[in-house]
């Protein structure tokens, strides 16, 4: 098995986190990521989802990366994949039934979330396992975060709350067009702007250097 | 360039060609360079069509490895083809995904049948304690195994409630479609057609309008409780929520129809 | 017992649906195959796989396609290292020239000290949009616009604007050709990654009117021409040009420029060894091998069968004294050959 030395695991973290976030910097997945992103608490359980999804689909699919021919390949990482997600949803269901209410259909739709695919394509099929396992979580991780902070700022200005408590006091009118689908792409679009000049700023300051 | 001042004595050396050994790396790229160039170019000629006449033909030689291994045949439909067809490399590969969808929905499998069961305790159990709010005094509730009246169509289930054994209700699941999708109702309606009160299971209406419509506390649903089957009409609906408070509506008039069926053929037998 | 009957026959249904979908997809593949290089594939693998278009196709896949079918030349991703390059040439099953690095060159140097203006532009930073009044607020009509179209294009960050006139930062090139795309007044050109020398002029206009406008424009005067000893650049419509095809780097064009306008890339100093490779046949020299080459001149390609030669140019040196008595060596200045050879033979 091909060792993985401590360098390239801190590239896949940063990677995952920062550099390549999936929803900032990739823009996949942004489908559940606008429409659930409404309280922090949905943000977190879709974010851990995700995750779960991500680290074992691309464990799995690292250990049959030699196996699965080419012929099937789309195939089998879409039953992989669909076969992992119905396992989250019914373990959600069983133990979880209200994180599992309010995600509502948006845990099916992980399956077809770009980010799984894309992360067993373009890195779980052609690396180790150790590797893609740290891949997934990276992602998993970077994507949570992204939901927390969309989720908190839609939440705190759309509701008056945060993780369910009230901030603002009884007297808060919330901006409800926050909380609706156009309000998602408003946050979503300055997080990312904000993220990216912040970016090139770093960027720039290290190339003076 | 001169200084100028007294010049006593001029030299004139010969230029100093300062030459110095090139180090491994830069000879290999200085005799690589060495063969790349023709002569011509060095002499600044344009010789292009000649240029591209010798490269081709080695290429042509080179290429020859590298193409071979990626000629196909081509498919032609002959006597022979039933046996291609169904030749062993195809049946291997059908043979590979039916081996992975095999592992993937055993262990799907598995996990259901270890947490079906708990998903149906856990929607019974929410849906007794809907059923118990909403007929506090019924000691047991049963399915209602019997047809559901035609007029009952978008009816998801029956549950009677039973008091010492004597009917006093009828839960009705109702669906019907809202503003922004389905909206999964419990009507508890009496024996004598008055309405216990509603409880919605699901629903995906607008936050902030329809949503907060289909709150316990807000207008519009504490109307029905105790309000006879037949003035349902007078309800009014939320303002700016039209479309769900008429949803609404119609699902307890559906529901009504529903139980009057359920119980003039109780009263029949 | 109920176990196994839940979990097999569900399972039994998904394999046997898998087979036979599996089953037709190989038929599939086979019948529906696509004549396809299997080259492709394998060189798209070798390939970065950034898909960053820098080589001037959609994609690493097209690349590879165009590499194959209408045989691109190999050389033209700059983000993928030269062991792979040397594998896809492999694959090619052809000569990779490795080299012939590109760089871009803005070949302007009218800072906003040295260039005067029309007229005060205030507006929109793009360079596009003030090419259509007048080609920018300089007077001169060819010179950079310095509003740095070029900067935000280059995907690679490496230009970028000093008082008003762009330049491009070498190591950070990647010779994508973007820049030159972008630039209205075609001022960027890409030129070879050593050339040491270049223009820092694009201006058509004559002497008079260069020298009214600009302190640092190339007004034609030729005295490059003159001094070039391989003939390399030439002025054409008032204008300087260097064939980078002929220049050897020895830098007599630059010493010789009255207006500085001809700049070296990497030194600075004006070089004091002039040796130069010509391909005049007289007197092959000994001293002419693969494998030494002058500080300053550039490499001989040498093949057996052209004969090349060392020709020397002579320079003297003065050995002075000033006035305290201390000596010191004067810069090199060169002197005609027969003055040269006449004081050698004594």
């Amino acid at each position: 098995m091909k060792k993985i030395n401590k360098q390239e695991m801190k590239k896949i973290f940063l990677d995952g986190i920062v550099y390549k976030n999936p929803i900032i910097v990739q823009l996949l997945g942004m489908c559940s990521a606008l429409a659930v992103s409404t309280s922090v608490i949905n943000g977190l359980g879709m974010g851990a989802s995700v995750t779960a999804v991500l680290v074992f689909s691309n464990v799995i699919i690292s250990l049959l990366r030699n196996v699965i021919p080419n012929q099937i390949r789309i195939a089998s990482y879409i039953v992989v994949i669909a076969g992992l997600v119905t396992v989250v949803d019914m373990v959600l269901k069983a133990y979880i039934p209200s994180l599992s209410a309010s995600l509502g259909l948006f845990i099916p739709l992980i399956v077809v979330n770009c980010i799984i695919l894309a992360r067993a394509e373009s890195f779980a099929s052609k690396n180790p396992v150790l590797a893609s396992a740290a891949d997934g979580l990276a992602m998993g991780i970077g994507y949570t975060a992204a939901m927390v902070v969309v989720s908190a700022i839609r939440e705190i200005i759309g509701n008056g709350t945060i993780l369910g408590f009230d901030i603002f006091g009884g007297n808060y009118s919330p901006a409800l067009l926050i909380i609706l689908p156009p309000g998602g792409f408003l946050v979503l679009g300055g997080v990312i702007a904000l993220f990216q000049y912040v970016r090139s700023k770093t960027e720039k300051k290290e190339g003076e250097k | 360039m001169s200084v100028n001042n007294e010049e006593k004595n001029i030299e004139i050396v010969e230029s100093e060609v300062l030459e110095t050994e090139l180090s491994e790396k830069e000879k290999e790229s200085v005799s690589v360079k060495s063969m790349e160039i023709p002569v011509s170019e060095l002499l600044g000629e344009k010789t292009g069509v000649e240029e591209k006449k010798e490269p081709s033909e080695r290429e042509k030689e080179l290429s020859e490895k590298g193409k071979k291994s990626s000629e196909k045949k081509k498919f032609k439909l002959s006597s022979g083809a039933l046996s291609k067809v169904f030749s062993l490399s195809n049946i291997l590969l059908g043979l590979r995904l039916c081996v992975i969808v095999a592992a993937v929905v055993f262990a799907l499998a598995a996990v259901n049948y270890f947490t079906s069961p708990v998903i149906k305790g856990n929607e019974e159990e929410k849906g007794n304690v809907a059923r118990s709010a909403l007929v506090p005094d019924a000691t047991s509730f049963s399915l209602y195994e019997g047809d559901i009246p035609e007029s009952g169509r978008n009816v998801s289930e029956i549950y009677v409630a039973e008091q010492n054994g004597d009917t006093i209700a009828y839960c009705v699941g109702i669906t019907t479609a809202g503003f922004g999708g389905d909206i999964d109702l419990v009507v508890a309606i009496r024996v004598d057609m008055s309405i216990l009160g509603i409880k919605v299971i699901s629903h995906s209406e607008t936050v902030g309008i329809g949503a907060s419509a289909l709150e316990e506390d807000a207008a519009l649903l504490p109307q029905f409780s105790g309000l006879p089957a037949s003035s349902v009409d007078n309800v009014t609906a939320v303002s700016g929520a039209t479309v769900t408070s008429n949803a609404v509506k119609s699902c307890v008039e559906e529901a009504a129809v529903v139980v009057n069926a359920l119980v003039k053929g109780a009263d029949s037998e | 017992m109920d176990f196994f009957i839940s979990v097999l026959i569900p399972v039994a249904i998904f394999a046997a649906t898998a087979f036979v979908i599996g089953f037709l997809l190989a038929v599939a593949s086979r019948v529906f195959s696509v004549k396809k290089d299997e080259r492709i594939e394998k060189i798209t693998e070798l390939l970065p796989g950034a898909n960053c278009g820098a080589c001037g196709y959609s994609g690493c896949s097209d690349y590879a396609e165009a590499m194959v079918k209408n045989g691109a030349s190999a050389d033209k991703c700059k983000v993928g290292d030269s062991e792979n390059m040397k594998r896809i040439a492999e694959v090619l099953g052809k000569d990779v020239s490795v080299g012939n690095r590109m760089r871009a060159q803005v070949f302007c140097l009218g800072t906003s000290e040295l260039a005067s203006r029309k007229y005060i532009y205030k507006g929109l930073n793009d360079c596009l949009s003030v090419a259509k009044l007048g080609n920018g607020p300089k007077e001169c009509s060819h010179g950079c616009i310095g509003l740095g179209s070029c900067v935000k294009a280059c995907p690679f960050g490496a230009i970028k604007i000093d008082n008003g006139v762009a330049s491009v930062e070498y190591e950070k090139c990647k010779a994508c050709g973007v820049c030159s795309d972008v630039c209205p007044q075609g001022i960027i050109k890409l030129i070879p990654f050593d050339s040491d020398f270049w223009v820092g002029c694009s201006s058509l206009a004559g002497g008079k009117e260069v020298r009214s406008f600009c302190n640092i424009g190339c007004i034609g005067c030729g005295i490059c021409v003159k001094n070039c000893p391989v003939g390399a650049i030439t002025v054409e419509d008032n204008l300087a040009r260097i064939d980078y095809d002929k220049c050897i780097g020895c830098g007599a064009c630059e010493e010789k420029c009255p207006r500085k306008t001809i700049r070296s890339g990497k030194k600075k100093e004006i070089s004091d060894t002039v040796s130069v490779i010509s391909s005049s046949k007289d007197s092959a020299s000994e001293d002419n091998e693969i494998g030494k080459r002058s500080r300053f001149g550039k490499t001989a390609a040498v093949d057996e069968d052209v004969k090349t030669s060392v020709r020397r140019f002579w320079v003297k040196r003065k050995s002075v004294s000033d006035k305290e008595g201390k000596t010191s060596e004067s810069d090199f200045e060169r002197v005609s050959e027969s003055e040269s050879k006449s004081e050698y033979k004594k």
